[in-house]
């Protein structure tokens, strides 16, 4: 499925198709308001269910054309990304992300887009969100210089990786017991696209002490 | 795509403060580019937001003086963040950008409380001018959607029944019990009409009579039709036929 961040013109046909879907689904809404039967409830809530679902497949795709975008990097400063990322988290979970985030030691500079580092950021928190076993989740930050590169990791006290971590980067494949339908599973595979665009390594190891690290490796600013 | 009438792009009056715009729209590329479109019209970016949820929740905080929202956006759609930026604030004129240009959708927009819909390739002479136009209270809508509006009008009745004042504490539900009262069904009557026992019937009715302050049905069908006066002679008012 790497093939979707190469076809330049699917984010722009996803988008398209995505709104008919809301045009669908604002009128079950619509109709809900006029007709309070419970059989007719009942088959709205299925019509809604089935847009969202069909909508959070477009916006994966989307999501993953997006990442391909050309870069235009420059010096970014990681603690203002991570604070940004984890805002955008944090709103879209009404505020309660149930998420710690830690930093040990403050976080230097990187040569990378600061939209879409932030998008980074954004895509490997609500990864680490979406898959803690009680909705909790502890989250280390902390970059690490290494030759002219900084390797900025990740390391969250999750379940770990249910499965090989390469699989893990491929989209639309669901993987582990906590994937739920509202997750088109390109998390991921977003951020590999992402890093990718800047010339960047993304892996991912088992964290020492359970949870998944993982491990972005991008030219330090000068 | 034209749209009218024009409005000088020459920006704010000198003295008042440059319009505060509220950008929502998932693609950060997108926001990027609508940030720059804006900051070269002198309108300031008080916000950029990624969904609908963000957008209301932005709105609430910082009272931009426009939200521009895109339709398409994960979790709560543009569509939905319009309805309830209308209902919780007022002082905000939302417009809504497609990149499809669909009539149907646009008009459902402008229904939900949008001051208008725009599509994503208007420019960035435009973007700015017709974004102006929205905050001088003139709907930012394309000739054609002006068109389809035109047209739902005439397919309205002559009465101003099924007009709806915007911002109604009624539910859609309570004004299709309210059109039936003002035409003088009976509960049984207005039972057969809705599909709804009559005991559902009663309990509208008696929210409706609450809602509106009134004692009797009698002074709810009165109370309607100073609403409905009050619409059709000029204040925000819609038609409901869809």
């Amino acid at each position: 499925m790497r093939g979707v961040t190469a076809a330049p013109h699917l984010g722009a046909l996803a988008h398209a198709l995505a709104e008919p879907v809301v045009l669908a689904r604002s009128h079950a809404r619509l109709l809900a308001e006029h007709d309070d039967r419970p059989a007719t409830a009942e088959h709205l809530r299925a019509l809604e269910r089935a847009t969202r679902q069909l909508e959070v497949l477009l916006h994966g795709i989307a999501r993953l054309q997006r990442a391909a975008a050309a870069p235009a990097p420059a010096p970014t400063d990681l603690e203002p990304a991570v604070e940004r990322a984890r805002e955008h988290v944090a709103r879209r979970h009404d505020g309660a992300p149930g998420l710690e985030l830690r930093r040990a030691a403050p976080l230097p500079a990187v040569l990378a887009d600061a939209d879409l580092l932030v998008l980074l950021l954004e895509e490997l928190l609500d990864n680490a969100i979406s898959h803690a076993e009680f909705g909790e989740v502890a989250v280390d930050v902390r970059a690490v210089r290494d030759g002219g590169d900084i390797v900025l990791e990740l390391s969250d006290d999750g379940p770990g990786l249910p499965g090989p971590a390469d699989a893990a980067f491929e989209p639309f494949r669901r993987l582990g017991p906590r994937a739920r339908r509202a997750h088109a599973g390109v998390g991921l595979a977003v951020c590999r696209a992402i890093a990718e665009a800047h010339g960047a390594g993304i892996t991912l190891r088992p964290a020492a002490g359970g949870g998944t690290t993982v491990a972005v490796r991008f030219p330090e600013a000068p | 795509m034209t749209y009218g009438p024009p409005v000088p792009v020459s920006a704010a009056p000198s003295g008042s403060p440059r319009p505060r715009v509220l950008v929502a729209d998932d693609d950060p590329m997108v926001r990027r580019m609508l940030r720059g479109v804006l900051e070269s019209a002198e309108m300031d970016v008080a916000a950029e937001a990624a969904s609908g949820d963000e957008a209301v929740a932005l709105t609430a905080e910082l009272a931009p003086d426009l939200a521009l929202l895109d339709v398409v956006m994960p979790g709560m759609d543009g569509i939905e963040a319009a309805r309830r930026l209308h209902d919780e604030a007022p002082g905000t004129t939302v417009v809504l950008l497609t990149a499809c240009d669909d009539d149907e959708l646009g008009v459902l927009a402008l229904r939900q409380g949008a001051m208008g819909y725009l599509t994503k390739d208007l420019g960035p002479e435009g973007l700015p001018r017709a974004l102006r136009a929205a905050l001088a209270g003139q709907p930012a809508v394309s000739r054609r959607l002006t068109l389809r509006l035109v047209e739902h009008l005439r397919e309205m009745r002559p009465d101003t029944r099924g007009m709806r004042p915007v911002r109604s504490t009624l539910t859609a539900r309570e004004w299709e019990v309210l059109d039936l009262l003002c035409d003088g069904a009976s509960t049984e009557e207005l039972a057969d009409a809705l599909l709804l026992t009559t005991e559902t019937v009663r309990s509208h009715i008696k929210a409706t009579r609450r809602k509106l302050g009134v004692r009797s049905r009698k002074e709810a069908v009165e109370a309607a039709q100073r609403m409905r006066d009050a619409a059709a002679a000029g204040e925000a008012g819609v038609p409901c036929a869809a």
